[in-house]
């Protein structure tokens, strides 16, 4: 038999081969060259690529008509951090003594495991002017609440991120919920002990030891709402109230032909996702690599 | 730049709008006489069909023309949107028989389709000059529309109105009976976004009774001011949000609900093709009940109308079987029957539409002008400018701009900007 | 006494959260649920919110015809179970790796998949079409399953999370029975390791059931389609009629339910267990 030593080299090898070649073929690879494509005026068929410098980035900053569609995705940012802090909130209920525990958590966990499109196709049902939403409204006598949810350019992000903030808060609430119950139970003895109140052992027991888990989920739904796409491509067609900036971006690849601009403001996204992580986990400190 | 070959045929077109015989008419048979062995194999075919794959026509297609070339074997793929077809071809890889996007160039039509010349159609087509460069044809349109107002002559009847409007202010005017008698004047389908193209890329065209007004623009740097063919077809669009004559919940609206809306006479009037006219008849409203006029766009009621293509069929330069894809081209356009199935006017000048609609329309146009391409110039400085015109996008901004002169003024900027940046 | 009240309100408040949370989630689905059973009639003439009178099942006959969701719910299966089962495979095999040895670029592998995490990858679909076409899969679900077998930032997390706790004493007591390391992580690490992979599988099945524009882009064939795109397929020519929509929505929503409740136990077990704290 092989020394161990031999052994781990071959192993680390082996084992990390194929895994390593998926990674850079289907995702650092494409990433090279959408970077290339960013410094570049390709149209996305021709076989010109003309260097254009930096000037597709400065027209990203200079395009309000670009850079103005993030005004879209804070709806999703800020419903993303209501999301979190309403599944935590109901993780920390679901890890207290409570009846018809496991009934509760699948519930909330369901829709989470429904089919994204099909999601989008029963909110749309649900926000029709004349739909479910305000007859419910109307029925529970609060008519005065009835909305043209996806009509008012003024609410029509906030019904779409809702739909986002409905599809995932369950998968962060599970994630918290065994992030929670990992929590050493000797801590909150000791707690009891010194006569800390709920609201004391939440802040300095149960958050502290959960950190980790809140910046991971942060991170996810940080992500995901900058780069929010399927929910308002599916059920507004990405209109120009609803336009994201990745839908914009996929807008200016192929409707205007400008796949060397899309593919800088791509790269612009990417960037910004990495400050916006970078500042939060400065904000939550932590300092502590997430994986 | 290239220079478009202008032909304006009022005489040819008049008698394409006359009703012929309903299905296909009889078109003399090249196949059989043809010498057939090397039409064979499989294709594939892109539709953007998905109706007439749901009930199956599609299938049946494959049928007919597969019975009359045997030893072939038609597979339909359905066109979702320009950004896979587009990523596909990049790769090399799309099906045998495609839909020309609207984005390539005619640069770039050698680079991806095999020339049409030799199927001897030639000028027996209309819009032969679409899709060419250096003088091949590489795109043969489907069927061809007139565009203008598809309505429902009961919900007419309920509000009143006697006759089909034919100035602007009769328009309005009908617009309020109709809104007063409960019915939803006109439906514009602003979710769909494609719906909403005409409103800038044939409107402008019949208010200026031009039917080249797009590519003059190129030589303008404010072709969006109100007094503008544009700005006014844009003004329309607006004042019929403004007003209430558009869906009452326009921005959560599609095409597939207007058509059964129109049907049940809650929608009035659609600005679409004539393609339009069969499918609200399919949602169960008699044919008699559904009429077709030309847009009033004038303020003398003498309106005008243009011929323009639906997509054009082209065949994959790298495909196996280039025969066969060229064959079905050609069935497909002189022999299938779908441009009446589709409710359009047959491409093949020599046949006649079945779209009874259009005598009606005939009768009411002052002419019928065969519609251009837009100009290479004319494409990079929208798209440089980011004004998707002939897709809707820029109506769907118009219709949601909170201040409209100020939309225009942007449009006007963006136009500016990206034609100085382009250069003449 | 006041322990007594505060206790209470708690308890109302804990409850009152819970049940409203629960009505939130479930109003959608049982609008969808019980507009879908209604006859073309009953949804014209009945209120949205009202339950038919008569149960009418034909909007999920004529949506499973229609939309060909038999064909389409075997194409997503084969490709599922393909892709999930070397997606574990590889998954934990990073895992084992990374959890159980030192080397020099494990730092550098982990920031790797966490900075591709952050792409976003409909902007790369260029590239990757060119990869794909290249290896000849285009147009086959092979194409899929090789996009999808890739492991990920979140998979790694839950796995590596989970083999920290599986104590290394395991390990040496094999490695003095002899055992080599590829034994060690077939028979120890990979079986204790199943509890986490079955939240990976459901993450996995997830995140395949719902994508949408991989099996447009690399499949664009009618006959391998799969559940999301049949469904907007679907969508298309039948948008007027909202209880087919709803239908065909609920019907594609039925296998995932079940999938849940069979794998419940273990998801759960798999993320308590899989987020231990070090």
């Amino acid at each position: 038999m092989l020394s161990y030593n031999t052994q781990k080299k071959l192993l680390i090898f082996s084992f990390l081969a194929i895994p390593l070649a998926l990674l850079i073929t289907f995702s650092f690879y494409p990433a090279v060259k959408l970077i290339y494509y960013s410094f570049t005026s390709w149209d996305g068929l021709s076989n010109n690529y003309p260097w254009v410098g930096l000037s597709n980035y400065k027209s990203i900053f200079t395009n309000p008509g670009l850079f103005g569609a993030f005004g879209h995705n804070f709806s999703y940012l800020v419903c993303g951090i209501i999301q979190n802090i309403i599944a935590l909130y109901f993780a920390i209920i679901l890890n207290s003594k409570i009846k018809a525990k496991n009934f509760f958590r699948s519930v909330l966990f369901t829709p989470y495991i429904l089919n994204a499109v099909a999601i989008v196709f029963i909110f749309k049902f649900i926000y029709l002017d004349t739909g479910a939403l305000n007859l419910l409204l109307q029925h529970m006598g609060l008519g005065s609440l009835q909305q043209d949810w996806i009509g008012n350019d003024s609410i029509v992000n906030w019904s779409l991120a809702f739909v986002s903030m409905w599809e995932y808060f369950g998968f962060n609430m599970v994630i918290y919920l065994a992030a929670l119950q990992s929590v050493p139970q000797e801590m909150y003895e000791a707690a009891k002990i010194d006569g800390a109140n709920k609201w004391k052992t939440l802040i300095y027991i149960t958050i502290p030891n959960i950190k980790g888990i809140i910046q991971i989920n942060l991170l996810l739904t940080i992500s995901g709402a900058l780069e929010a796409f399927n929910i308002p491509f599916i059920m507004t067609n990405a209109s120009p109230p609803t336009a994201t900036f990745l839908t914009n971006t996929m807008n200016v690849a192929f409707t205007f032909g400008n796949y060397g601009l899309a593919s800088a403001m791509a790269v612009v996204l990417l960037v910004l996702v990495g400050v916006v992580i970078f500042i939060q986990q400065k904000l939550l400190g932590g300092g502590r690599d997430v994986v | 730049m290239k220079k478009w070959t202008i032909t304006v045929s009022t005489a040819g077109l008049a008698s394409a709008l006359l009703l012929g015989g309903l299905a296909s008419t009889a078109v003399p048979t090249m196949a059989k006489t043809k010498k057939t062995s090397n039409i064979t194999g499989t294709i594939t075919v892109l539709t953007n069909r998905t109706d007439m794959q749901a009930n199956g026509m599609l299938n049946q297609y494959s049928k007919e023309f597969e019975k009359l070339y045997p030893g072939t074997k038609v597979k339909w793929e359905t066109f979702v949107d320009n950004n896979t077809v587009q990523v596909q071809m990049n790769g090399g890889v799309y099906p045998d028989v495609m839909m020309i996007l609207p984005t390539i160039t005619p640069q770039e039509l050698p680079n991806f389709f095999a020339p049409l010349n030799n199927l001897g159609l030639g000028n027996k087509l209309y819009f032969n000059n679409f899709e060419a460069y250096q003088g091949k044809v590489y795109g043969i349109a489907t069927f061809g529309d007139v565009n203008g107002i598809v309505y429902n002559k009961l919900a007419f009847k309920k509000a009143g109105i006697k006759s089909t409007p034919t100035t602007l202010s009769q328009f309005y005017q009908d617009c309020a009976l109709l809104k007063k008698a409960g019915i939803t004047p006109i439906a514009l389908n602003y979710t769909d976004k494609w719906p909403l193209q005409y409103w800038t890329d044939v409107l402008p065209d019949l208010i200026s009774q031009n039917a080249n007004y797009l590519n003059t623009m190129v030589s303008s740097n404010t072709p969006f001011s109100p007094n503008t063919p544009m700005g006014k077809s844009l003004n329309v669009a607006r004042t019929i949000v403004n007003k209430g004559y558009a869906e009452p919940d326009f921005k959560n609206t599609n095409w597939a609900n207007s058509k059964t809306m129109m049907a049940k006479g809650k929608y009035a009037m659609m600005f679409l093709g004539n393609w339009a006219v069969p499918q609200v008849i399919a949602d169960g409203i008699p044919s008699k009940d559904v009429g077709f006029f030309p847009f009033p766009a004038s303020n003398n009621g003498k309106n005008i109308a243009i011929l323009t293509p639906d997509w054009f069929l082209a065949v994959n330069k790298h495909s196996k079987h280039i025969p066969t894809a060229e064959a079905f081209v050609k069935w497909e356009v002189t022999q299938s029957g779908y441009a009446n199935y589709a409710g359009g006017i047959p491409t093949l000048k020599s046949q006649k539409s079945g779209v009874p609609q259009l005598i009606q329309f005939e009768k009411q146009a002052s002419k019928v002008i065969e519609g251009l391409p837009q100009s290479a110039q004319w494409t990079k400085i929208s798209n440089g400018a980011q004004l998707d015109l002939t897709g809707g996008g820029a109506v769907q901004t118009v219709l949601t701009a909170s201040n409209f002169s100020s939309a225009l003024n942007q449009m006007n900027q963006a136009w500016a900007n990206a034609k100085s940046l382009i250069g003449n | 006494m006041n322990d007594k009240w505060k206790n209470a309100i708690w308890a109302i408040l804990k409850y009152g959260s819970l049940i409203i949370g629960s009505l939130i989630v479930v109003f959608p689905m049982w609008i969808a649920l019980i507009n879908s059973l209604k006859s073309n009639q009953a949804f014209n003439n009945t209120g949205i919110l009202q339950v038919p009178k008569h149960l009418d099942w034909s909007n999920y006959i004529t949506a499973w015809n229609a939309g060909g969701l038999g064909s389409a719910f075997l194409n997503t299966a084969f490709i599922i179970i393909l892709s999930v089962a070397g997606n574990i495979i590889l998954g934990t095999m990073v895992a084992y790796v990374l959890g159980r040895f030192q080397f020099r670029l494990k730092k550098i592998i982990m920031a790797g998949y966490l900075v591709v995490m952050f792409i976003p990858t409909i902007t790369t679909q260029v590239a990757i079409f060119g990869v794909i076409h290249t290896l000849g899969l285009f147009d086959t679900p092979y194409a899929l399953v090789l996009l999808y077998l890739g492991t990920d930032v979140v998979q790694i997390y839950i796995y590596m999370q989970f083999i920290n706790r599986i104590p290394v004493s395991l390990d040496e007591s094999a490695m003095l029975d002899g055992a080599s390391y590829f034994r060690i992580y077939r028979s120890i690490i990979f079986p204790l390791m199943l509890p986490a992979s079955a939240t990976v599988t459901i993450l996995k099945v997830i995140a395949i059931y719902g994508d949408l524009y991989s099996p447009y882009l690399y499949m664009p064939s009618t006959n391998l389609g799969v559940v999301s795109t049949a469904l907007l397929r679907f969508e298309g020519p039948f948008s007027a009629q909202w209880n087919l929509i709803l239908a065909a929505s609920i019907i594609i929503a039925i296998p995932m339910v079940l999938l849940y409740l069979f794998l419940q136990r273990f998801i759960f077990a798999g993320i308590v267990n899989g987020s231990v704290k070090e």
